[in-house]
């Protein structure tokens, strides 16, 4: 183990999984953290010096930058600050002594592709924007590797945690209000769920990892057990007692995505073009989240655990690290 | 990947790693479970998409005694899904004693036991969309509900044993979509097997002969073989097989074919319990995952051997549809629907009483006096049933009169002389017919009578009701629709001893190294249990095994 001190800097570190990094930072004692957001707001994690930096602007990254040995990007946003920010990091990165990058991609990367995937898998840009972004900031972290910088790209399924606005609270509401539970065949499709704890220690771990000048490496992060997503509907549903679990018909689900879900995103941008803000429009389902759903994907995360050594949580610990306020996990979840 | 046995090159030879016959409760999840691996399986099937009348007809052939079992393409599907495509989705697992050997039910016995299955049963469950694998009342609700009757304190019987419904699920239609993005799974529809061929010694299967309807004809080669086509098909297949074994395969001791086994059933007696009706908790009870349940009395292990009384449970159930004078309009209007629901669903609803204008003016009537209660029940079903994918599975009536009659759903004793046969008449594949003696012993009979006194004095001890039957009536009663429909147990049954069995412990078939069959049809004894939670159990338990050979 290194006794040298190094500091890291973590963009994005006010936001979901950024927290949690910083989080288990704080616990590594070599480690000095260093916090990199566009809002310095009161999530900030408390006695943890944070700078204001937005991950477009070159000056501001550049800054932040300086004597900093290893930087982990976990900004998220829409598709220029995904693309131009990890491309503006690696630029700043490469003006400032070449830092360890480590950089938080997505299962997206794969696209609509189905089967086992593992870290070799050709990418495959055919889901929509997202994904394209997400391809494109791994461009450029391959391209700083190849101007001799050393970079880790992680790749996590579905970041669970009580604070995942996407694979958590959403889901939660949705299961609440009846809208999401057992899909049938619907919800077929491998969750590839991994909780925000482990994508976080597979960051922390990334940082001892040796890597020779230009080498990028690549690791897939779902948990070993993670189910199906009817499975993780149902269970989670369970556990949040949002019950009893609704069987919901393809019909039915297809008809809140489609015929609800699309007029009420069409309202809403128009209330946005307009500056209202239109949040008490109910919520649907968004089409693209339907044939997720359904998609065989099974991201294969063997290399994390023998490379990374990263122990993962088990399925029901995963879920009760969920659960808003009273956890009260049947026993029968297996 | 999905393809159709039409489109496969005439007279070619398929090789795969493991060749599985049948898409069904059993060969369905068993395929599945090699998603994600390197070995090539292929799922013959001899179905389509949906029911076409020529491919079904391939399941006739006739029974010995029409009163007593329905015509063979009754009650078995010949398609994708097979038979869960109009299956009840009652799911139960059997009981510990019903793998032991018992000296009072001759050969009685598995060679294996309950907890060979503890690790399957969970994950059939979940193939067959039952929730978690729970099957006490105190431990699968919550909060714990109240009991079945308030101050019953017999510990000779059980009332928390549960039954789990799946939507009813149909596999074929749930795990398709599995089928179509798979790599190494191929399901081949419209592929029928007709024939296995043994290699000479009679020790090793050399391959499948396989033929479509539309005239086309291939065959299949693959390391290990096995059969899923159902209690009867299957047996019928390793029957016909007969160019190297002279008997049907493995059938060196007259055994496959015996021993066949259904369920004993039937409506009997009034129980009538004291007090409110509060006291009674007799529909279905849903669990958090949401799946229906519903409770059981059931004689414990002990007891049953004490007095020597086969395996059985009972239900409660709503008095006599035919008679008018229940006076309820659900009953009267499920009495007049009876005509249009299907052959299967239809049978228990009739009765031999004659139907006559007079008896059909009463129950109409019942419906115009109990107009409230009638809509109530046609709405529910509607939305709980008709529309619904998860299916509320079987009518409850309000509880009224806290009375009600026992469904009694009984184990069958073995017997040699109920059995399946080839008959010389031919399918349009040219595959012998089958023709299906079952019966029953009178012991069957007998061990429902012991259990249902016993039941009406421990009923009688607690003074909280009464239960009364006829009991020199009660074979009437209880044969009155013959052989329950739809299970099918026995005749290729498994056991250490290559003599009386045809398969062994890892359902695979004595002296033949590489065929195994996947079906009730390896059961030894029936239980008081559905089959198929434990028919999937089984297939999964040799999909480990086959995982574990090299
Ligand atoms: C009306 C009804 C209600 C039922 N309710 C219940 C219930 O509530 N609970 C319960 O436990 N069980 C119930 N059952 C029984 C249940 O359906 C069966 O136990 C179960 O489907 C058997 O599974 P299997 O895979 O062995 O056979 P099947 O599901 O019948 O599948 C066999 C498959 O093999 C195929 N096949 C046959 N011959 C060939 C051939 N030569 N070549 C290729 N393929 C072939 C068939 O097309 C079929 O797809 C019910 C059955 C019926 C009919």
């Amino acid at each position: 183990m290194k006794s040298k001190e190094i500091k890291v800097l973590v963009l994005g570190g006010n936001g979901f999984v950024g927290n949690e990094i910083v989080r288990q930072l704080m616990q590594m004692n070599h480690v000095t953290p260093l916090i990199g957001s566009r809002t310095l707001s009161d999530k900030i994690v408390q006695g943890v010096a944070a700078l204001k930096i937005d991950s477009t602007n070159l000056l501001e990254l550049k800054d932040g930058l300086k004597e900093v040995d290893a930087v982990i990007n976990c900004v998220t946003g829409d598709a220029t600050t995904i693309t131009q920010g990890a491309q503006l990091i690696c630029e700043a990165a490469t003006l400032s002594g070449m830092p360890k990058i480590i950089h938080l991609s997505s299962q997206s990367v794969y696209g609509a592709q189905t089967g086992v995937i593992s870290e070799n898998t050709p990418l495959r840009d055919d889901l929509g924007w997202y994904g394209h972004a997400k391809i494109a900031a791994e461009y450029a972290v391959e391209d700083y590797g190849k101007n001799g910088g050393t970079a880790i790209i992680l790749r996590p399924g579905c970041i669970s945690g009580k604070d995942s606005p996407l694979w958590t609270e959403r889901i939660i509401t949705w299961l609440k209000k009846g809208k999401l539970g057992d899909l049938g065949a619907s919800g077929d499709g491998w969750s590839n769920i991994v909780d925000v704890a482990d994508v976080a220690q597979a960051a922390t771990k990334a940082l001892n990892v040796s890597l020779r000048e230009g080498e990028v490496k690549i690791f897939n992060l779902s948990a070993p057990d993670s189910p199906r997503w009817n499975q993780y509907f149902v269970d989670l549903g369970v556990s949040i007692g949002a019950t009893p679990i609704k069987r919901i018909s393809n019909r039915a689900i297809k008809l809140d995505a489609y015929l609800l879900g699309i007029p009420i995103k069409i309202i809403e941008h128009i209330f946005k073009k307009v500056h209202i803000k239109a949040t008490w429009l109910p919520h649907g389902i968004p089409p693209s989240l339907l044939k997720l759903f359904r998609q065989e994907i099974k991201l294969d995360s063997t290399k994390a655990t023998t490379e990374l050594e990263l122990m993962w949580n088990p399925y029901h610990i995963m879920l009760q690290n969920q659960i808003p306020a009273s956890p009260e996990i049947p026993d029968k979840i297996s | 990947m999905i393809k159709s046995g039409n489109s496969i090159a005439h007279n070619i030879v398929i090789e795969t790693d493991i060749c599985i016959v049948g898409a069904g409760a059993a060969g369905i999840p068993m395929a599945l479970e090699f998603e994600q691996t390197i070995t090539k399986v292929l799922l013959l099937e001899s179905g389509d998409f949906k029911e076409e009348k020529e491919t079904q007809d391939l399941y006739s052939g006739s029974v010995s005694n029409k009163t007593m079992h329905s015509p063979p393409d009754k009650y078995r599907q010949r398609r994708f899904g097979g038979s869960t495509t109009i299956w009840g989705g009652r799911c139960v697992p059997f009981d510990p004693i019903d793998f032991e050997r018992r000296s009072y039910i001759p050969q009685s016995g598995w060679p294996i036991n309950v907890d060979d299955l503890a690790d399957f049963y969970p994950k059939a469950n979940s193939y067959l969309e039952a929730g978690y694998y729970c099957y006490d009342a105190r431990n699968a609700f919550n909060p714990v509900p109240k009991p079945m009757f308030e101050g019953f304190t017999s510990s000779a019987f059980s009332t928390d044993g549960i039954e789990r419904f799946s939507c009813p699920t149909d596999l074929g239609k749930r795990y398709r979509n599995r089928f179509a993005q798979s790599s190494n799974i191929d399901l081949l529809l419209n592929a029928n097997v007709i024939a296995i061929e043994l290699n000479n010694p009679g020790t090793e299967v050399d391959f499948l002969q396989v033929a479509t309807l539309n005239g086309n004809a291939f065959k299949v080669k693959a390391k290990s073989y096995i059969l899923a086509m159902g209690g009867i098909e299957t047996t019928r297949l390793m029957l016909v097989s007969n160019n190297i074994h002279k008997n049907g395969i493995g059938n060196h001791n007259d055994i496959l074919g015996r021993f066949y086994m259904c369920h004993i059933a039937g409506n009997v007696g009034r129980l009538k319990i004291n007090g409110t009706t509060s006291k009674v908790q007799h529909g279905y009870e849903i669990s958090p995952e949401g799946i229906y349940c519903r409770r059981r009395i059931q004689l414990t292990a002990e007891k049953q051997k004490e007095l020597g009384v086969s395996n059985m449970v009972a239900r409660l159930h709503f008095p006599k549809i035919t008679d008018p004078s229940h006076k309820s309009g659900i009953l009267s209007g499920l009495f007049m629907a009876k005509n249009f629901v299907s052959y299967e669903y239809g049978k228990r609803l009739k009765d031999d009483e004659e139907n006559t204008l007079k008896l059909k003016a009463k129950h109409f009537l019942n419906i115009l006096t109990d107009p409230f209660n009638t809509f109530k029940f046609l709405l529910h079903w509607l939305t709980k049933r008709t529309l619904a994918e998860r299916k509320f599975p079987s009518v409850i009536l309000p509880n009224e009169s806290n009375q009600f009659s026992l469904e009694v759903h009984a184990e069958q004793i073995p017997n040699k002389n109920s059995r399946i046969y080839l008959t010389s008449e031919k399918d349009a594949l040219n595959m012998p017919k089958i023709n299906v003696d079952w019966q029953y012993l009178t012991e069957d009979v007998e061990a429902v009578k012991k259990t249902l006194k016993f039941f009406s004095e421990e009923i009688a001890k607690d003074e909280i009701g009464n239960f009364e039957f006829d009991a020199d009536n009660l074979e009437t009663e209880l044969m009155r629709f013959g052989a329950y429909g739809g299970h099918h147990i026995g005749t290729t049954r498994m056991g250490d001893n290559p003599e009386t069995s045809i398969v062994n412990k890892d359902c695979r078939v004595h002296g033949v190294s590489n065929l195994y069959v996947a079906s009730s049809s390896v059961f030894p004894t029936s239980s008081q249990a559905n089959p198929t939670l434990t028919i999937t159990a089984i297939a999964l338990r040799l999909a480990a095994h086959m995982k574990t050979m090299k």
